[in-house]
């Protein structure tokens, strides 16, 4: 708790500085007041603009999630039981791991033009890569003790997946799911940002074009915010589903 | 508590002269690479109905490798293992391992790790209920094995064995871990485990008072490659008084034939 209040200490003294600066008139028309941004926040949220904006973003990121764990997670378990698989498909697996989600915007606009599908895509495949290879090394790391008391329990092959191989491997895909959520949010805003006409992403270009700082700080702060939330949400649920591992 | 204890040579009322267990010159020879290391040599053993059959060796001898066997994890790479007179082919039902850990599933409770023992996985709760009153574990169920004691996640582990209701409970150094108190009293328990449900045990300890407190025989392995190297029948009464004459006269002549 102590620790949670002095992680605020840091925001809250550049938004104090931010203040008197803009009091004390540095750097107007560059930096708007902290006022105005606070009345540009209300003016959008009135509208219900920014609301849909979050809307569309998060519906976007949850659907790009969804298909990426939808392949990941299979893929992974396939992976990690059959290793020439993983053979063949890990040295493609670290090229495009190297590729960041964002250069295949410009490929995927050509291919599936500026529609949903382009931003799902992208989605997705920010968030496949941290997931497939947390489940594989989730699932490769299982102790050999614990097959040996499947096999001698005589589990059929859906108890070898829910009793053993998902509990087991839950820190880990845990883990991965995590971080792939959070890959896929940045690049949500990535996509929305060149291939969009909605969400925070787009909020933010068309900041821009109207040259609106105040809007274009209040994007970035919704971004931020709702991604910590995210992340806060994801802390939640591995406390929650791995309840049994001993604290140290 | 019934009278079996004391009914003279053997502490269980079933004890039959038909072999449930046959061990057939079994070998066990582990390759790593070129590295080759014989476990075991041409091992023979006949377990009848019944008996308490405790193993003595040294470390390394092969122990629990035999009892893998047994139990259908290992395959011997030369020899026939039967069970009521059938080779037998993996795991199965009919017979139950303690493994020298514990090995409960950490993420389940201790009602759900004993449940994944019984065959309906526990959807019949009486059996699950009654097996954890055996073991005195009723008030842990909910437990997960982090919360555990070790003589408690031993019980825990006891339990899963006992759950298929086997023929043969194989057991590998279950009360290795305890403290001399609860040994004592898991010995009792694992004397009435054994009496009640009929069954044949075939246990591994480092124990020699152990080993002549349960066994109906004892069997000494020799160190690498690990065979047989002598059979001792226990013929004292239940329930076995250590500080008795004979008794020493078992403890001696086992320190013996283990040096
Ligand atoms: N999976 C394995 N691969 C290679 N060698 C093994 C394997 N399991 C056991 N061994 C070897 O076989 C021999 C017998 O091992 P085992 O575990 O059966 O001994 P043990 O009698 O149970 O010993 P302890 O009393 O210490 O438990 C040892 O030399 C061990 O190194
Ligand atoms: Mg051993």
């Amino acid at each position: 708790m102590k620790r949670g209040v002095r992680g605020l200490a840091a925001p809250l003294l550049i938004i104090l500085l931010w203040w008197l600066g803009a009091e004390s008139g540095v750097g107007p028309g560059i930096l708007p007041h902290p006022r105005e941004v606070l009345a540009a926040l209300a003016d959008l949220a009135a509208r219900g603009e920014l609301q849909a904006h979050i809307r569309i973003s998060l519906l976007r990121v949850i659907q790009g999630f969804f298909l990426a764990a939808g392949l990941a997670i299979p893929a992974g378990i396939l992976a990690a039981g059959f290793s020439p698989f993983a053979e063949y498909i890990l040295p493609l697996l670290g090229f495009l791991r190297q590729v960041p989600p964002v250069a295949w915007i410009p490929v995927l606009i050509m291919v599936l033009g500026i529609g949903e599908a382009t931003k799902l895509a992208v989605i997705a495949y920010a968030a496949f890569f941290p997931i497939f290879v947390n489940a594989v090394l989730g699932i490769t790391q299982i102790d050999h003790h614990f097959w040996e008391v499947a096999r001698l329990l005589e589990f059929s092959p859906k108890e070898y997946l829910r009793e053993l191989i998902l509990p087991a491997a839950a820190p880990s895909l845990i883990a991965g799911l995590r971080l792939g959520m959070s890959n896929s949010w940045r690049a949500l805003v990535a996509a929305e940002m060149l291939a969009a006409f909605s969400g925070l992403g787009y909020m933010l270009m068309a900041a821009r074009s109207l040259v609106r700082m105040d809007e274009m700080f209040i994007g970035i702060a919704v971004i931020g915010l709702l991604g910590l939330a995210i992340d806060w949400g994801w802390k939640l649920l591995e406390g929650y589903v791995l309840r049994w591992q001993s604290r140290e | 508590m019934k009278d079996t204890y004391s009914d003279g040579k053997a502490g269980n009322d079933s004890i039959s002269t038909a072999p449930v267990l046959e061990l057939m010159n079994v070998s066990k020879e582990y390759r790593k690479g070129t590295r080759r290391l014989l476990a075991l040599k041409d091992l023979s053993l006949t377990v009848n109905g019944g008996e308490f059959v405790t193993i003595l060796g040294q470390s390394g001898c092969g122990k629990t490798t035999l009892l893998h066997m047994i139990a259908g994890l290992e395959e011997p790479t030369a020899g026939e293992i039967r069970v009521g007179g059938k080779p037998i082919r993996g795991p199965g039902r009919d017979r139950g391992l303690v493994f020298q850990e514990p090995r409960l599933f950490p993420w389940a409770t201790v009602a759900h790790n004993i449940s994944l023992g019984l065959p309906d996985r526990g959807r019949d709760q009486r059996k699950l209920e009654e097996l954890l009153e055996l073991v005195g574990l009723e008030d842990f169920a909910q437990a997960y094995p982090k919360e555990l004691s070790g003589g408690m996640a031993q019980r825990a582990a006891l339990a899963r064995a006992l759950a298929g209701s086997p023929r043969i409970l194989l057991l590998d150094e279950p009360l290795g871990a305890l403290d001399a108190v609860t040994r004592l009293r898991m010995q009792v328990q694992l004397m009435r485990i054994w009496q009640e449900n009929s069954l044949t045990v075939v246990a591994v300890t480092h124990d020699i008072d152990e080993a002549i407190v349960l066994s109906t025989r004892i069997v000494i392995l020799s160190p690498r490659p690990g065979t047989v190297k002598r059979v001792i029948p226990v013929e004292l009464p239940y329930p076995r008084n250590r500080t008795a004459p004979e008794f020493n006269i078992y403890r001696q002549e086992l320190l013996g034939a283990l040096e």
